[in-house]
């Protein structure tokens, strides 16, 4: 890992991804683009900077051929290839860039005849070495795979609230060492595992408000020091914390509608870019994202509102730096 | 008899010899229930006697503020078999407003008849009929609410039974696709039960021999797949005496919900969460008019205790909410912001239980 460069691509929820300097177009530019999942606008949005610079879109809300329907997470892998997820397809959309070039799409998820996804949705994130994870919210477990066409397909979880069990898993992320970070979602807390097997499971927080304490855990991401930053959905909060003990518990971010700095009303994504600026999407009637320099919320800034053209979002969810 | 009473039914001696002896085991193993917690009957009247208007009043302007655009999924109608069993307890109640609350939740399935009809015959339509895929949520809660209103059958009734009927899925459950508002969105047992509710009620008498099937298949499911929320629990009792399962099954059920019961008295959402208003009345409500747990055993007042004291000085009962939050926010007026719609939905669980202790009022 001495040789790569960390990219934060919050990947749906961000995912720590290391990319070798020379083979990342984004990595010498001066400002990174954000991607974000618009769930309830069934598309995806790019724009270059928080005014909304260079907005593009991809999809339409329609239900025809290459169609998103309520993607959630996003990321990028090294080579800028976008992954989606959606919440009421299970599968995964993989495509070169805003166009939709090269569309391809991967079902590593168990298809089955109930509705799956009902909580935050499938989220998703890419490693150094291309292999790509997921969420599977429905059924309560984690899911590797090592390209599109599904080769060495994984999975780990049950669901439950013991070791080794999920509870609507959300955001997912991997650090400098391959490790996998969970959001637990309905288990109110954050998990990591070494490994596609769980080896050194550990998890981290409990139902409540209070230090050390999660309602709806959803996006997950690490910045370049490999800290974790949580979207405390439910808390209308950011948490960040330095490792799985909860060391240097710091948050920020109260409930309020209002735009104004401090404010969130369910956090959904997040992610933080090179210069460890943090992004953090809203699904709620907030419908716009927010970025702050720090976790002191310096230089809060947003941008976004509800609806369907420039400018507007409908629920936003993944978000991802790049 | 409403739709919460008639759901009593009769489980024998054998279950309550079990209960009493939970009970006297319960009291032996949580010292710190002395005697006098035991609540008071002008207690809990004066309780639902602050409540009750504040429920009638937030769904009111919950109708106003919403300027009738949506018919809450949030409060899921149960207003109705509050409003209901307080007047069956003879409470005085605001008979305007709860006509305008039963109008409200009628008049929503009377303005969809036609495109349920035509998704009954015709699969295609079933997509527009249900957009928001929750189709099963709402019309569950809200036949149930309307039959303990005691509104009767009709065409439009029928018409949404036969809608849901079409909707049960192969293993026997009812589910939705919508994305879930825990906990009262969150449980296919909760759309299951009110499923086998409703057809029973506003079932048409010509779909007998089918809705019978599709009860036997709901029965099926609801004893063979685990519960783990406090609403799977007590829903599933729900379901299964109202489909009719045999008396040792539901007894089964009782005590599972029964057993749940925590130090504090109340019930918490998920093992992973701290006692609420609003697991401890579902899980009250249910047990009583379910399961026969009789409100003078120490169980329940164990329950109608941690009620009482939490109660809110306004008459509500704050829980904080979980749902994800995916409607433009607003406010009902009624307390407690965000949280405003699992509170009232915890108010209205919290009121049925301690209406429960209630004598009944002989009618006429």
């Amino acid at each position: 890992m001495a040789a790569t460069l960390i990219v934060q691509c919050g990947g749906c929820a961000g995912n720590a991804q290391p990319v070798t300097a020379k083979s990342t177009p984004a990595a010498t530019s001066e400002q990174p683009r954000i991607y974000i999942a618009d769930w309830a606008n069934h598309r995806i949005v790019r724009i270059n900077d928080m005014r909304g610079s260079g907005w593009v879109t991809y999809g339409d809300g329609g239900n025809g051929e290459n169609a998103l329907r309520f993607p959630v997470g996003i990321c990028l892998d090294s080579s800028g290839r976008l992954h989606i997820t959606e919440q009421y397809h299970t599968r995964i959309v993989q495509m070169d860039d805003m166009l939709g070039a090269n569309w391809r799409t991967c079902e590593p998820l168990r298809s089955d005849t109930k509705p799956v996804n009902k909580f935050a949705g499938s989220w998703i994130c890419v490693d150094a070495a291309g292999r790509i994870y997921l969420t599977y919210d429905g059924e309560h477990r984690i899911v590797r795979v090592d390209d599109m066409n599904g080769v060495n397909r994984v999975e780990f979880g049950t669901e439950g609230s013991g070791l080794g069990q999920f509870h609507y898993p959300a955001g997912i992320a991997v650090d400098d060492s391959g490790r996998i970070y969970v959001a637990d979602f309905d288990n109110f807390r954050v998990v990591r595992i070494d490994d596609m097997q769980g080896t050194n499971w550990v998890a981290f927080g409990s139902y409540g408000s209070e230090r050390g304490q999660f309602i709806n855990p959803c996006g997950i991401c690490l910045d370049r020091e490999q800290r974790i930053y949580v979207a405390d959905q439910g808390n209308d909060r950011i948490v960040r914390i330095e490792d799985m003990q909860g060391t240097n518990w710091t948050t920020i971010g109260s409930f309020g509608t209002a735009n104004e700095p401090g404010l969130l009303y369910a956090p959904t994504g997040i992610c933080v870019d090179r210069a460890g600026k943090i992004y953090v999407t809203q699904c709620s009637s907030n419908h716009r994202l927010v970025r702050m320099d720090d976790m002191t919320g310096a230089n809060w800034t947003s941008f976004g509102s509800g609806g369907i053209g420039f400018g507007n979002f409908a629920s936003p969810a993944g978000i991802c730096v790049w | 008899m409403n739709g919460v009473t008639c759901l009593r039914s009769n489980l024998g001696n054998r279950l309550m010899r079990t209960w009493l002896i939970l009970l006297v085991l319960g009291a032996a193993a949580l010292p710190g229930w002395a005697d006098d917690a035991v609540p008071d009957a002008r207690t809990i009247r004066l309780a639902i006697e602050r409540s009750l208007p504040l429920l009638q009043a937030g769904a009111k302007s919950f109708r106003d503020r919403s300027e009738g655009r949506c018919i809450s999924c949030h409060h899921q109608g149960l207003v109705l078999p509050t409003v209901a069993l307080a007047r069956e307890r003879g409470f005085a109640v605001d008979e305007i407003l709860a006509r305008a609350e039963i109008e409200r939740v009628h008049g929503f399935y009377v303005r969809r008849q036609d495109r349920y009809a035509t998704a009954v015959s015709n699969p295609a339509a079933r997509q527009q009929a249900d957009p928001f895929g929750n189709f099963n949520v709402h019309a569950g809660y809200w036949l149930w609410a309307l039959a303990a209103e005691k509104v009767p059958p009709d065409r439009f009734t029928a018409t949404t039974a036969r809608l849901l009927a079409t909707k049960q899925l192969d293993d026997g459950c009812w589910s939705f696709t919508d994305t879930a508002r825990a906990p009262m969105q969150a449980s296919d047992f909760t759309t299951t039960a009110l499923a086998v509710f409703a057809l029973q009620r506003y079932g048409a008498k010509e779909d007998a021999v089918s809705i019978s099937h599709r009860l036997e298949a709901a029965q099926k499911w609801l004893l063979k797949t685990p519960p783990r929320t406090t609403d799977d629990k007590a829903f599933r009792l729900f379901g299964l005496n109202w489909s009719d399962a045999p008396t040792e099954r539901r007894q089964r059920a009782a005590d599972e919900l029964l057993m749940d019961q925590r130090a504090d008295g109340g019930w918490g959402q998920q093992d992973n969460m701290p006692s609420d208003a609003y697991a401890t009345g579902l899980a009250l409500a249910m047990l009583h008019h379910g399961g026969d747990l009789p409100v003078a055993s120490a169980t329940y007042q164990r329950g109608i205790t941690y009620l009482l004291v939490r109660q809110q000085p306004d008459g509500s009962w704050f829980v904080k909410t979980r749902a994800i939050p995916t409607n433009p926010y607003f406010e009902s007026r009624f307390p407690h912001g965000k949280s405003q719609f699992i509170s009232y939905a915890a108010t209205c669980w919290a009121t049925m239980a301690l209406l429960a202790s209630e004598p009944a009022i002989p009618s006429d």
